[in-house]
């Protein structure tokens, strides 16, 4: 099917391709990390600290 | 918006391209201040004029914080980490779990999203002129409101068409123009009725259960959160570090865009109306009303050019208008507007269920991609198979679509509206003890997670992505 793409296509395909090459390349630690410690404080703001609030408030 | 910046059909397409870690925009400081742009906008008004007719200020403040901090939190863990890793948009992020096909009926919810808020928005900037024309003066009737909203698709139109370039610097003014205004609000407040009239001010419509009020004005809070979905995978794809992806969504989407969402509410409290347009005026007197007004309609006109840039960008998605002029893309994207024209007022009086209603939409779909990327795919997409719409990419599942996702999604909507149904108002019994979309995230994600442990033949265990094929046989780029 690849090789009945317009030029256009064809283009966007190859650039696709080395994109995700570039991508799937890269080191993990590149991205950035996210530890355990991310996850928990992220759960007391955006879930834990919330709803206790809302259960505090409740009338 | 990237990509957002060229709106021609090629770079439509290319701005669906993972986005390499050099490409990226957003350091700390940039991703805060980013989210921070988005999270201040005009609806967040309107989020918390709906609220004031259900609960008064003090639980209006804990039900609008903490529903946002929650449903942002939900919808954007999944979405923010893995359009992060990968440079991906939030509709190519979905197709691992709907399939290539199946993520088309989510690309229909995100635009009945967009469109929908731009509606709204639309409707407010029509009430707006209509103020301003009365303020003035002049005698504006009915008429004024669709006629204003005609007016704003128009220059949404000419500014989508002709000048992003002009909306981008547009933007650049009206956060922190936004921001100036809710100060002022909130100085207007304080000043001109004092608090202690703001704490003794009664909800406008509340219901005859104080606590029912206080649960749906929470699940209000939660939808309003939900709402970022289509926001998050542009925001996380542009951020060089996990966690750039996450904590300013969650503290800029979520709390601040929450206080902005309580400022409202206080001014709909001591105005008594749940109208922004209508409490400028009110609270800063006629000039300093009207100039604030002013600046409103203008910032809802370049809300509403963003909505319909997005939606235009996202029906890229549909083959048959992968290469279509954009100009054609835009107006399919205006039409689903149009009825805002005839029924401004009917359809804004229906501003409150359809801000519920994001949270029927999206509350089940990030269940359902919360626990595909973390539970069964261990954080690891193969982007090949993500653009690719061959029966041989590990995400065909069947036909194109994961109907196993579909009927999980669908599962959790009929949840939610069995709970909390947003257009009628009623409420189960269970509602009391089950907020409708927690109820429905967990539903949906465990259902799916269930199937696709146990019924699927296709398990999704390990998927590398660094293991190529030789070339893409049906690419959907």
């Amino acid at each position: 099917m690849s090789g009945e793409l317009d030029p256009d296509t064809r283009l966007r395909v190859e650039q696709l391709g080395d994109r995700i090459r570039s991508l799937d390349a890269q080191p993990e630690e590149d991205f950035g990390r996210f530890t355990r410690w991310d996850w928990a404080c992220c759960l007391a703001i955006g879930l834990g600290l919330p709803l206790l609030a809302v259960w505090v408030w409740a009338p | 918006m990237s990509g957002a910046g060229d709106p021609s059909p090629v770079q439509g397409v290319f701005g669906r391209m993972p986005l390499l870690l050099a490409e990226r925009e957003y350091g700390t400081a940039g991703a805060h201040a980013t989210c921070f742009a988005y999270g201040v906008a005009t609806w967040c008004f309107l989020t918390g004029g709906y609220v004031a007719e259900l609960v008064g200020a003090v639980e209006g403040l804990v039900c609008l914080v903490a529903g946002n901090l929650v449903g942002v939190f939900l919808t954007s863990m999944p979405l923010s980490l893995a359009c992060q890793r990968y440079g991906l948009e939030q509709i190519d992020a979905c197709k691992p779990a709907f399939g290539p096909r199946g993520s088309k009926f989510v690309l229909l919810l995100y635009l009945v999203n967009m469109l929908g808020w731009s509606g709204l928005i639309l409707v407010m900037f029509g009430n707006g002129l209509r103020n301003i024309a009365l303020a003035l003066g002049y005698s504006a009737g009915a008429g004024w409101v669709g006629a204003g909203v005609a007016l704003g698709l128009l220059l949404s139109f000419a500014i989508v068409t002709r000048g992003v370039k002009l909306l981008n610097f547009a933007n650049s003014i009206i956060a922190p123009g936004i921001a100036l205004l809710v100060l002022y609000l909130v100085y207007a407040l304080g000043e001109g009725h004092g608090w202690q009239v703001l704490l003794d001010a009664q909800p406008l419509a509340p219901g005859p259960s104080p606590f029912l009020n206080y649960l749906i004005a929470f699940e209000l809070g939660v939808a309003s959160g939900f709402s970022w979905w289509g926001g998050i995978g542009f925001l996380a794809r542009n951020t060089r570090t996990r966690r750039n992806s996450v904590y300013p969504e969650i503290i800029q989407l979520g709390l601040a865009s929450g206080l902005v969402c309580s400022v409202g509410l206080f001014s709909a409290l001591v105005v008594k109306s749940n109208d922004p347009t209508e409490w400028m005026i009110p609270l800063g007197g006629v000039v300093m009303g009207v100039l604030a007004l002013g600046f409103v309609a203008f910032a809802n006109v370049t809300s509403t050019a963003i909505s319909i840039y997005a939606s235009g960008l996202a029906l890229r998605h549909l083959k048959v208008l992968r290469g279509a002029p954009w100009r054609w893309v835009v107006i399919l994207a205006i039409v689903p507007c149009l009825p805002f024209v005839w029924w401004p007022q009917e359809l804004y009086s229906l501003g409150d269920a359809f801000l519920a209603y994001n949270g029927t939409m999206y509350a089940p779909v990030s269940g359902i991609c919360f626990v595909d990327y973390f539970a069964l795919r261990g954080q690891r997409l193969s982007l090949w198979s993500i653009f690719e719409d061959a029966p041989s990419g590990r995400y065909y599942h069947h036909r194109g679509v994961n109907w196993i996702a579909l009927v999980s999604l669908l599962l959790g909507q009929v949840l939610y509206v069995v709970l909390y149904n947003p257009i009628s108002g009623e409420t189960h019994d269970l509602f009391r003890f089950l907020p409708a979309s927690l109820a429905s995230f967990c539903a949906s994600g465990a259902l799916y997670g269930v199937g696709m442990r146990w019924l699927a033949r296709r398990l999704p265990a390990a998927e590398i992505s660094g293991q190529a094929p030789a070339r893409l046989v049906k690419p959907n780029i």
